[in-house]
């Protein structure tokens, strides 16, 4: 079989694969319930994260037996498709709850923008006078005698490199 | 006196003209380079002995089976260099001669690109793998005991085959993958041949020839390679490849000179010319199979080629001159490769042992020790994108022809780095 032929047996095989597909599909596959719909990637996914021992049919099984868990970067680095990355980076650094972004809601603007309510916005009103109290008498101990003031003696610093 | 002398160099002639066409004329069809010679590809791959019919997961599956590039989920940037340091030896008259050559050369360089799906896979290469290896030197010298008979020498080959392929794979189901690659080859072979003899005629008059002819060939062809993955379960995956007959086209531009010294008289012949001729290479058939365990691959893989099915296509006096004979001068050939690739714990480092035989197919040489090697390899992961890959393979052979025993030691090592996005 020269090469054209072999090229033409190529082509011959390829169009009916192209035309009437088969197991490798692109998009997924129109379906009524949206369960069904969603069901395929998020349960591998789950699976690549958090299983050692992968489904029997896994597609990425041979990856999974050979690495263990610790050596998530070698399963990373062969069995990760490139295209769920964005689910793999939020995956290892959710964000705070609070700046997670929330769908069918929009920012309002003029937030907190209000006129005061009565009686609110007066100035303040001065603080209340304080009671006087006299003090109990107190026997007054003598006082303790100064205490001598230690005088330090000046020392010189030592002279560097003492000794050399 | 003028008469014997010139009488002389026409036996001179007569003999040497006589030794060259006894060379041609005996219907043995010449080694063709571009027959074996197998580099190795991929410094993975080869750490594992070769054994990568169905272990390929990575840009070289373009070459080892193009069905194992649907198995590579992010885009693969790839690149390698091959080294090889070579030792012959010869022994002629009972002389013994070394020589040592060396070449690095680029061995890879291309792309994997797989496409987003849904389910299954669909991954297209396109790259350069240089597949075949023609860089050699052998020095040999060796005189008769006793006698006055002296043979002095060199051949070397520089050059080797590349293939630019382009492939693609498909999962067909769950644990079937399909893959081709069409490959253009390309390439080329310089070949220096010197031969210095010395010795006396058998009037005793002194008489040296010397033999200096370079060719410089450049090929040319196209093939496909089909290539099927079968993952049986999770311990076993098994891997087939074909590959379609090789059409090259070789041009050939060459130039010989022979000096020739009798007595005090100096000839000197030059010659060069053109030659064009088509070579059709066989099928290649490949199987292997990959144990998979925590921690450990353990992989086996077996190609057959059969050599005698080698045919020259073009000119018509090849084609009947050597193509009835091409039986007698080639044999089929069963090559095969073991490999373990373990991933040392703690460390995530992996490290691999491998061995493979590679039989030689030009049987018109007798084989005293066919060919064999042993390699090494180590699997770097450096920031869970980028891969370092190295490996080291040492083979030995050697064969005898024409009172000339050649022996073959080949170190060579191999580096490949590639970036995942």
């Amino acid at each position: 079989m020269n090469f054209k032929k072999s090229l033409l047996l190529l082509v011959a095989l390829s169009i009916p694969l192209s035309i009437f597909g088969c197991y490798t599909t692109f998009r997924p596959p129109k379906v009524e319930t949206e369960q069904a719909y969603t069901k395929q990637q998020p349960e591998a996914r789950y699976y690549y994260e958090h299983h050692y021992y992968f489904h029997w049919d896994s597609f990425y099984e041979p990856y999974w037996f050979y690495y263990p868990p610790q050596y998530r970067w070698w399963r990373y680095y062969y069995g990760y498709p490139w295209w769920w990355d964005d689910w793999y980076w939020n995956h290892w650094y959710d964000p705070p709850e609070s700046y997670q972004k929330k769908e069918g809601e929009r920012l309002e603007r003029r937030r907190g923008l209000t006129t005061p309510p009565p009686g609110w916005g007066n100035p303040p009103k001065p603080p209340p006078t304080p009671v006087y109290i006299s003090p109990q008498k107190e026997k007054k101990s003598p006082p303790p005698p100064p205490k001598k003031e230690k005088k330090e003696k000046k020392k010189k610093r030592p002279a560097r490199r003492r000794g050399l | 006196m003028a008469w014997r002398k010139s009488a002389s160099i026409i036996a001179l002639l007569w003999m040497e003209i006589f030794l060259a066409q006894n060379c041609l004329s005996n219907g043995n069809p010449p080694e063709e380079s571009s027959v074996d010679h197998f580099l190795g590809l991929g410094a993975r791959a080869m750490g594992m002995g070769g054994a990568h019919i169905a272990v390929a997961e990575d840009f070289s599956a373009l070459w080892w089976n193009p069905a194992g590039l649907a198995r590579i989920r992010r885009i693969e940037l790839s690149g390698g260099l091959i080294h090889q340091r070579e030792k012959s030896s010869s022994l002629l008259l009972g002389r013994r001669e070394k020589g040592v050559d060396s070449h690095t050369r680029l061995g890879s360089g291309g792309i994997a690109v797989p496409i987003p799906t849904y389910r299954g896979s669909l991954v297209f290469g396109f790259g350069f793998n240089r597949i075949k290896g023609f860089d050699s030197l052998l020095k040999f010298k060796g005189k008769v005991e006793g006698g006055n008979f002296w043979q002095e020498g060199l051949e070397e080959r520089t050059g080797g085959l590349h293939a630019w392929g382009l492939g693609g794979a498909i999962d067909l189901s769950p644990i079937l993958s399909l893959g081709v690659t069409a490959m253009v080859w390309g390439g080329g072979e310089n070949y220096t041949w010197h031969l210095t003899r010395d010795t006396t005629d058998v009037r005793g008059s002194p008489c040296q020839v010397t033999y200096q002819d370079y060719d410089q060939d450049d090929y040319s062809g196209i093939n496909l390679k089909f290539g099927l993955l079968l993952r049986a379960n999770r311990f076993l995956t098994f891997g087939g490849t074909l590959e379609s007959p090789l059409r090259l086209t070789i041009e050939q531009d060459w130039r010989s000179q022979t000096d020739s010294l009798f007595g005090d008289s100096t000839l000197v012949a030059n010659d060069n010319g053109y030659y064009k001729y088509r070579l059709s290479l066989p099928y290649r058939f490949g199987l292997g199979a990959r144990l998979t365990l925590p921690y450990l691959i353990l992989a086996a893989g077996l190609n057959y080629t059969d050599w005698s099915e080698v045919e020259y296509r073009y000119p018509p006096e090849d084609v009947s001159s050597f193509n009835p004979y091409m039986g007698e001068a080639y044999r089929d050939v069963l090559s095969w490769h073991l490999g373990v690739e373990t991933l040392v714990p703690k460390v995530g480092v992996k490290l691999r042992f491998g061995y493979y035989q590679d039989p030689l197919p030009y049987r018109l040489k007798q084989i005293k020790d066919d060919r064999s090697y042993l390699t090494l390899g180590l699997g770097f992961l450096l920031s869970k994108v980028m891969t370092i890959d190295v490996a080291l393979i040492h083979g030995t052979w050697e064969t005898s022809s024409e009172g000339l025993d050649e022996g073959y030691t080949i170190n060579r090592s191999f580096l490949t780095a590639a970036y995942r996005f």
